[in-house]
């Protein structure tokens, strides 16, 4: 078993979410504590989630844009709050 | 006056507040016009940028209702004051906001996960809810399927399956809004902030719901994603949304400038005809040099925040929005501005009164407010008569180089200062005084959707109503402070000198010379500056009033420019060319600013540091030209 960021992938990867790991966390800019994970959640960010790379933002694949369980809308963040999200490579 | 109060009262109908509460892009918005038609109402919230949007209608069964619009959330939890709004209308923490007897929660059928999570929070509210099923139409063609009955059973509430954008549903939702009302039942409050494992607990529960009421094996939207894979390419996405900035760019500053030319004329005749009806007489001068003037002021803004707001509308329905924000999130991230900025910052160019308007886009209260203080340093249009004045006066039209033309430079470099300035103004704002407030920026893109004819006209006429009705009052009365400003106290008898060098405007222009010395200003220039308040090209003919030219606008600019390169030297014009770069210059800037912000401390603020700004780089070039 492999696990990753989120930040790590590429474009077509797909995974399941493992863990919601704010300590990964590269610049918390003042975020406070659970914030970061509050928000993942909000926008359906949960462990055990399918997660697809859809499209990476053209200047150091940030943001990433991703598809959560086959839903019809994608989400875009960016890729230091992406490092919050701990994947199983599918 | 009363005649039997109290029979009156109970024929009264029931007045009902309803708030609307919903995820960002579950179709809130055609919802609300579907329900409400044009009965709305917007106003701001105290203290906030939000927007307080009321909608009315009455149900079959005669009770007047009142919509409340809130923005779109994936939480009550409140994160800033802006976000802090949905949550106070709920649980009625306004004032002025009775409270509310019911809550309409539209969820997208086609991302049922997210509003449904949204909707097992509302319920631990003290507040019945009805559900609003959007959306239907696309869910179908998609293959989503649910057990109504079964999903009203598990969330204990009424669920109505409804296509707002087509009015699908309308009729069968107000009806149950009737049938709910006379069973509103007190609750007890149980809401707290949700916690991190609350959030997993409505995860939980709503997989659990979502298992049982999911009939159909759902796709994922294949055409959507065609689209996404060209407009979200790396390189061609990047081309295509500078294609559509760009046809962006020339219908505010080419095509929206022609109707608005053609309305400055015809104002400008109707001002003439009317001042010179009875020459000389205050009152056709009240008529055509205040009001008339003052008038046409506010509507010649109405084509270019007219076709700024089509674009926006088509480019938010469409979804292509929130694309356009992820492609350029980096770019203008570097600065410390939202993805979304760009639009509000590109027709600044244009004119900031319709970028300040579209500033509307972004929905974080710090990014707003860092794009609105520098949308004036992009170099509006209203800049460049003057510009060209100054220019053709003391820029000589020499080539650089063997091939560059020395005056093409220069106005080039004015651009391209605004926008370095705004940037690093951005920069400043963002660092030192909104520190360590950045939010987790996270975005949906929804699937991309044809926007419906009507929806648009809806929402077109808004910000056209909005401008005219609140900034509009202000701009007006301005033009008629600077009116009377520019005419009392009247000149003497056998007075020589243009009327206005008698007046307060005068009178204030040699009164602040001395504190403009330092930059080269004379009191002529100084005195300028005041009417040009109105409108930066005014500055053009106040000048010529001041040196009592007369003649068209085009004999003026000739005189003018060649009585000014003869009466300042080339530092004082320089000093003026940077001066009109940074200074606060329009009232009507700060007039939006103010009314967008819903506040005096923002547009105090702009003029404030635009003042500095400009006075400190006057002085700067100033000295520098009088060394060389």
């Amino acid at each position: 078993m492999k696990l990753v960021g989120l930040n790590k992938l590429r474009k077509g990867d797909k995974g399941f979410i493992t863990k919601i790991d704010e300590s990964k966390l590269p610049h918390r800019f003042g975020m406070s504590a659970g914030e970061v994970e509050s928000r993942l959640l909000e926008m359906g960010f949960i462990e055990g989630a399918l997660l697809q790379v859809m499209h990476l933002g053209t200047i150091g694949r940030d943001p990433i844009a991703v598809r959560i369980n086959n839903s019809s809308s994608i989400i875009a963040l960016r890729k230091n709050e992406a490092s919050a999200i701990i994947l199983e490579k599918a | 006056m009363q005649i039997q109060g109290n029979n009156s009262a109970s024929l009264k109908p029931k007045s009902i507040k309803i708030a609307l509460v919903g995820n960002p892009n579950c179709g809130k918005t055609a919802l609300f016009n579907a329900l409400t038609g044009s009965r709305q109402r917007v106003a701001n919230y105290a203290g906030v940028t939000v927007e307080k949007k009321h909608g009315y209608f009455i149900t079959p069964k005669q009770n007047n209702c009142t919509l409340i619009d809130l923005p779109g959330t994936y939480s009550l939890r409140s994160r800033s004051p802006d976000e802090k709004i949905t949550r106070d209308v709920v649980f009625s923490e306004f004032d002025d906001e009775a409270k509310i007897d019911l809550i309409l929660c539209i969820l997208d059928a086609t991302n049922l996960s997210n509003g449904l999570r949204l909707v097992l929070e509302l319920q631990r509210s003290n507040h019945t809810i009805i559900v609003a099923l959007n959306m239907m139409d696309i869910a179908k063609r998609k293959g989503y399927e649910y057990d109504l009955l079964l999903l009203e059973q598990e969330l204990g509430c009424k669920v109505i399956p409804t296509t707002a954008i087509k009015k699908i549903g309308i009729t069968q939702l107000v009806n149950a809004i009737d049938e709910i009302l006379p069973l509103l039942a007190k609750k007890v409050n149980l809401w707290h902030e949700p916690s991190v494992s609350n959030a997993r607990e409505f995860h939980a529960k709503v997989s659990q719901i979502l298992k049982k009421v999911e009939l159909g094996e759902s796709l994922p939207p294949k055409i959507s994603d065609r689209i996404d894979h060209v407009l979200l390419h790396p390189v061609a996405g990047l081309l295509i949304l500078f294609i559509v900035l760009f046809l962006l760019f020339q219908s505010v500053f080419t095509w929206a400038v022609i109707p608005q030319n053609a309305m400055q004329d015809a104002a400008t005749r109707l001002q003439e005809y009317v001042v010179n009806l009875a020459p000389g007489s205050l009152l056709s001068s009240l008529l055509g040099n205040g009001i008339i003037a003052g008038v046409s002021a506010v509507i010649v803004f109405l084509p270019q925040i007219l076709t700024i707001s089509l674009f926006i509308i088509l480019l938010e329905d469409s979804g292509y929005m929130a694309r356009a924000a992820f492609l350029m999130d980096k770019l203008m991230g570097g600065a410390g501005l939202h993805g979304r900025a760009f639009i509000p910052l590109l027709s600044s160019f244009a004119c900031a009164i319709p970028g300040i308007m579209a500033t509307r886009v972004i929905e974080n209260r710090r990014d707003r407010l860092v794009t609105i203080l520098i949308s004036p340093l992009m170099t509006c249009s209203a800049r460049l008569p003057i510009y060209t004045l100054l220019i053709s006066a003391f820029i000589p039209a020499k080539k650089v180089m063997g091939w560059i033309n020395l005056q093409g430079l220069v106005m080039f470099g004015l651009y391209f200062i605004g926008i370095v300035f705004a940037l690093l103004v951005a920069f400043i704002f963002k660092h030192f005084f909104f520190k360590g407030e950045r939010q987790p920026s996270m975005i949906e893109l929804p699937s991309y959707k044809l926007p419906m004819p009507k929806n648009v006209l809806i929402e077109l006429i808004k910000p056209a109503k909005n401008f005219l009705k609140r900034a509009g009052t202000i701009i007006l009365a301005i033009m008629i402070i600077l009116w009377f400003l520019s005419t009392f106290p009247l000149p003497p008898a056998h007075a020589t000198d243009p009327v206005i060098n008698y007046s307060f405007v005068g009178i204030i222009g040699k009164f602040l010379a001395p504190l403009f010395a330092p930059i080269g200003f004379s009191w002529q220039i100084v005195a300028a500056l005041i009417p040009g308040m109105a409108a930066r090209e005014v500055a053009v003919s106040a000048l010529g009033t001041i040196y009592a030219l007369s003649g068209s606008e085009e004999a003026i600019k000739q005189s003018l420019s060649s009585t000014i390169a003869h009466s300042w030297t080339i530092a004082t014009g320089l000093s003026l060319i940077a001066w009109y770069a940074f200074a606060p210059q329009c009232i009507s800037t700060l007039a939006v600013a103010k009314r967008e912000t819903n506040s005096w401390k923002w547009p105090v603020v702009m003029f404030s540091y635009q003042m500095v700004l400009a006075y400190i780089m006057s002085f700067i070039v100033y000295r520098i030209a009088l060394a060389i």
